[in-house]
């Protein structure tokens, strides 16, 4: 078993897993697809949470109005689809673009702020954005919300949670391909750096005031999307799932799995899906007093997160075996 | 050729006049020292280079441009480059990912290019990476390239920021205070290195320093300031002998 483990590693497995996932599914629950639709669910919120992780872990910035830009993507995508006829492809495009637009101009906006204060402007953003969409009513359809029609990708349908599903995948696994590769090259870096020293930052050449605005553009891209997937996964679109608690859940996803990896942002998501659906028929208020102790506990045990887990256990392991860190 | 032209800098802070009418020239490829009693507005002169502060009057020219029409960020690109007196390492990146910070101007590949990983900004990464390590290497720290800053002693951290100051690959390098709190070794390896990197990489140095050892063993010039004023400029020699600087350091004759 480790052997295998390691000769292969957990990526490909897992990515192996991911795409036979609707033909398992199939396999042991023929007439189901909630499962398809779970993890379709899953991969949406990983895509918020890889955004938040270069926003928060890299940048070192705090967003409180994540699901606004996630509303923005939605509803873009949702109404090209539905009043336009738009193929899913150049309305996700739309959204990717209208919500990064907005992330960058709310990150300029910013820019005589420090980032306390930067805090409290998507607060206000989070706050404002569904209740913007609800008195919007004749083009969105208010709190009632509107209908979304089922997506067709370069001219295909993909309307069945099991197509569907290959459309989320393939997009979750392109961003997070483009997540990898710029968090590894000099634009990661100059995220960290603004993160780390402001100063020091600079005089490497930095601008710090447009790379906070791109690194919230950047969230807004992936929140966008993922707001677009989101919206013709469920088929429907309100304002009510756009809500400033949503916006909260997100965050404490992303700190709970560890924001500044990328894995335990993903791992958040896991959890904060998960979290949902098993209290979904819970009384109402069960799930914030839960998330609200989980993130509470956390913090106090693990301030980075559990991707921080396997450390920190090895670090106890060594300690309670008296030998030097990293002896082995 | 003076490298570095600073006329009639004037910085206050409200009352408080940190830098008054203060007349510097540097020349291209010289290790000049600024020295001074603390508080005498030598690292104030350094962060109205770096363009941190926005003096009320006097210009900095720089290779003959107006370095105050520039933003703290251009300065670098045009080739200044700065250590700090409290370090300002990026303390969660590796020695290694430090540098590679500092070659943030030497890379074309912009945002998109990043994203895709196109060929060039690979190939880029790649001669980043061999530019650092070349540099690690030259200051005996090849060793530590992996390691995270806070692991490292403060001596070597000095050199890290040193190191990340020479990846930018500048004509004029900035050094506030590299030697405090460093003992007697690392000093010596310190002054070494000062030599070499003005030597090998033929970078001018503008050296902020209370230890006189350093200063008057490595400036060929040296400009002593006292209440952000410049009270004498010259040689070692004729800086240690100027009656002023000797008051200013050990205090008036009673």
């Amino acid at each position: 078993m480790t052997s295998i483990y390691r000769r292969i590693g957990w990526k490909p497995a897992l990515g192996l897993l991911l795409l036979l996932w609707p033909l398992l599914t199939r396999l042991i629950a023929p007439d189901v697809t909630y499962y398809d639709y779970m993890v379709s669910l899953i991969l949406i919120n990983i895509c918020i949470a890889v955004g938040l992780c270069l926003l928060m872990g890299y940048t070192g910035l705090v967003s409180l109005g994540q699901a606004g830009f996630v509303a923005v993507g939605a509803y873009t995508a949702g109404l090209l689809t539905t009043n336009y006829s738009w193929d899913l492809l150049p309305a996700l495009l739309a959204a990717a673009v209208f919500s990064g637009l907005l992330g960058f101009l709310l990150g300029l906006a910013a820019i005589r702020l420090k980032s306390t204060y930067l805090i409290l402007v998507t607060l206000g953003f989070g706050v404002s954005v569904p209740h913007l969409i609800a008195m919007w009513k004749s083009v969105t359809g208010g709190h009632d919300g509107m209908a979304v029609n089922g997506p067709t990708l370069l001219g295909l349908d993909v309307s069945g949670p099991k197509k569907y599903y290959y459309v989320v995948l393939v997009v979750t696994g392109l961003l997070l391909w483009l997540a990898r590769n710029m968090a590894g090259s000099k634009i990661g870096r100059s995220f960290q750096a603004v993160r780390d020293s402001e100063a020091a930052a600079q005089a490497m050449g930095i601008n710090i005031l447009i790379t906070r605005a791109v690194s919230f553009s950047i969230s807004a891209v992936y929140a966008g999307i993922a707001g677009g997937l989101y919206a013709h996964h469920l088929g429907y679109i309100s304002p009510g799932d756009y809500e400033i608690i949503i916006s909260l859940n997100f965050l404490i996803m992303v700190v709970v799995g560890g924001s500044r990896s990328m894995v335990g942002s993903a791992l958040g998501a896991v959890f904060l899906v998960v979290i949902t659906e098993l209290f979904s028929r819970a009384p109402a208020g069960l799930m914030a007093v839960f998330l609200g102790c989980t993130i509470m506990a956390v913090m106090l045990a693990l301030p980075r997160g559990l991707a921080s887990l396997p450390d920190v256990l090895r670090e106890w392991w060594y300690k309670r075996k008296g030998e030097p860190r990293g002896a082995a | 050729m003076a490298l570095l032209e600073i006329s009639g800098l004037v910085q206050a802070f409200g009352g408080l006049v940190a830098v008054d009418q203060l007349d510097l020239s540097v020349e291209d490829g010289r290790i000049f020292g600024l020295i001074g009693p603390n508080g005498s507005g030598k690292s104030t002169v350094f962060n109205c280079i770096s363009r941190f502060y926005q003096p009320q009057s006097g210009g900095i020219r720089f290779n003959g441009k107006n370095l105050l029409k520039m933003k703290p960020h251009q300065v670098v690109r045009i080739g200044i480059a700065r250590t700090f007196q409290n370090l300002e390492l990026f303390e969660n990146l590796t020695v290694l990912e430090n540098l590679l910070v500092a070659h943030h101007t030497h890379f074309r590949s912009k945002l998109p290019g990043c994203a895709l990983n196109l060929p060039r900004s690979r190939r880029e990464e790649r001669a980043a990476r061999e530019a650092a390590l070349e540099i690690l290497r030259l200051l005996d720290l090849a060793q530590y390239a992996e390691e995270k800053v806070p692991s490292l002693p403060l001596g070597m951290r000095r050199r890290v920021e040193m190191a990340r100051a020479l990846v930018t690959r500048p004509r004029l390098i900035l050094l506030d205070e590299p030697a405090s709190g460093l003992n007697h070794r690392e000093i010596d390896h310190l002054t070494e290195t000062l030599r070499d990197v003005n030597d090998r990489f033929k970078v001018t140095i503008l050296l902020v320093e209370h230890n006189m050892n350093i200063v008057m063993s490595l400036c060929e010039r040296i400009a002593v300031m006292n209440f952000g004023k410049k009270i004498a400029e010259g040689t070692p020699e004729e800086v240690r002998s100027h009656p002023e600087v000797v008051t200013a350091y050990l205090g008036e004759k009673k």
